[in-house]
């Protein structure tokens, strides 16, 4: 891996508090729908690669002309993902639209901000509509979706995969952007998990 | 409940504010660290997943352009490079500068009292341990003596096909400590999205 491709590191203020804007939560049902567990994990992580994605956003809107300034990530195979900001157009569903996903896995290994793909992937589901919530100055972004199988499985990891939104929808070009742990669960045969990711903003959890 | 918080808030815009006098002297400072995203921010941000995950969905967001105007985003749409409903938006986002003061709420949709607005610096990455920020700054130069008060991130044309004023929005709103601004003297904002982690 090229030296660039690791994130600047330069003094920030100490924080207080883990900061987070992440919630996640996990409901797993049986074969007949009853919830046999539940977890709330607060505090999870947004990953360097949410920056990269997002910060293409806003050079494109600030100056998308000057192509100097390059953003560098990983892939969710492990290739450099650079860019200098580009967000194509979207119509109908073409280029990168479709490609979002919430991918599931069973590694227990502690997420980190330079993490890139799901330590040990499971499935991989398409996720709802996301729905936003506000209640006075706290206002939410939240994405779920629900994974059932046909045999017991064991499933302790769970990220959201975006595709790069300066390539068409082309399954190399996609990043993780959030990817957290929780308390290993056995989905049992013919049962489901579904996995809801809130993205919070000004606030937090109580 | 889920929406109570506790301790600082998670995910925020801090804000640094220099102004200096036309000998580019420094004449007053602040650092604001819990500024807010406004709904309009989320509204962004829902669009462009909900393009990644269910693009032929019908499901729109409502927000308001920085006219006031109700507008709703289109269902299976966003606007980009490619250029295929006109204008793209590139290079058309600018920070801008007020001198209201009225607190910010996230239903806030334009400043409240407009003075001007710039291309700020091409952002950057900024990270220590698991915290990671996106950092960049506008400079505003003014020839005559002026009041700032407020700022905000103006987002122009991504949600709508055609690119006018009806398609600017704003997905930050902040107020700070008014400053007078001597003639010939510049203020300078230094926006930092904040992600992992708050300000001490």
């Amino acid at each position: 891996m090229e030296a660039a491709t690791e994130p600047q590191n330069t003094e920030i203020p100490a924080t207080e508090g883990n900061g987070s804007g992440i919630d996640l939560r996990v409901t797993v049902r049986d074969a007949n729908g009853e919830i046999v567990h539940q977890e709330c994990k607060e505090g999870d992580l947004y990953l360097y690669n949410w920056a990269v994605w997002l910060v293409g956003i806003l050079k494109f809107g600030f100056n998308a002309m000057v192509s100097t300034k390059y953003y560098y990530g990983l892939r969710r195979d492990n290739t450099q993902r650079s860019g200098y900001g580009y967000v194509e157009a979207v119509a109908n569903g073409d280029y990168w639209a479709g490609g979002g996903k919430i991918q599931i896995g069973s590694s227990t290994q502690p997420a980190s901000i330079l993490d890139f793909a799901i330590a040990v992937p499971v499935s991989e589901i398409t996720p709802g509509v996301p729905v936003i919530v506000s209640t006075g100055n706290v206002v939410k972004v939240i994405i779920s979706g629900t994974a059932s199988f046909a045999s017991q499985t064991v499933v302790s990891e769970a990220g959201l995969v975006l595709t790069d939104l300066d390539y068409s929808n082309n399954s190399t070009y996609k990043t993780l952007v959030t990817r957290d742990t929780f308390t290993a669960v056995t989905v049992p045969a013919g049962g489901s998990i579904t996995l809801q990711f809130e993205l919070w903003f000004n606030g937090m959890p109580s | 409940m889920q929406n109570t918080t506790k301790g600082k808030p998670g995910a925020i815009v801090a804000l640094k504010i220099t102004t200096r006098n036309a000998a580019g002297e420094i004449i007053a400072e602040e650092y604001k660290k819990d500024d807010i995203y406004l709904w309009n921010w989320a509204v962004l941000l829902a669009q462009i997943l909900k393009l990644q995950f269910a693009p032929m969905d019908t499901t729109t967001y409502a927000y308001k352009n920085t006219a006031g105007t109700a507008k709703v985003t289109t269902a299976t749409y966003l606007n980009g490079r490619q250029n295929r409903w006109g204008t793209s938006f590139e290079g058309m986002w600018k920070v801008q500068i007020g001198s209201g003061s009225n607190v910010p709420a996230i239903t806030d949709y334009a400043l409240q009292t407009w003075v001007k607005e710039v291309q700020p610096t091409i952002p950057d990455l900024v990270t220590l341990g698991n915290v990671v920020k996106i950092v960049f700054s506008s400079t505003f130069s003014f020839t005559a003596e002026t009041i700032c008060a407020e700022t905000a991130i103006k987002a122009t044309g991504c949600l709508s096909s055609t690119i006018d004023a009806a398609s600017d929005f704003i997905i930050t709103r902040d107020t700070f400590t008014p400053v007078t601004v001597p003639a010939g003297g510049t203020v300078t904002l230094q926006h930092e999205l904040w992600f992992n982690g708050t300000p001490s």
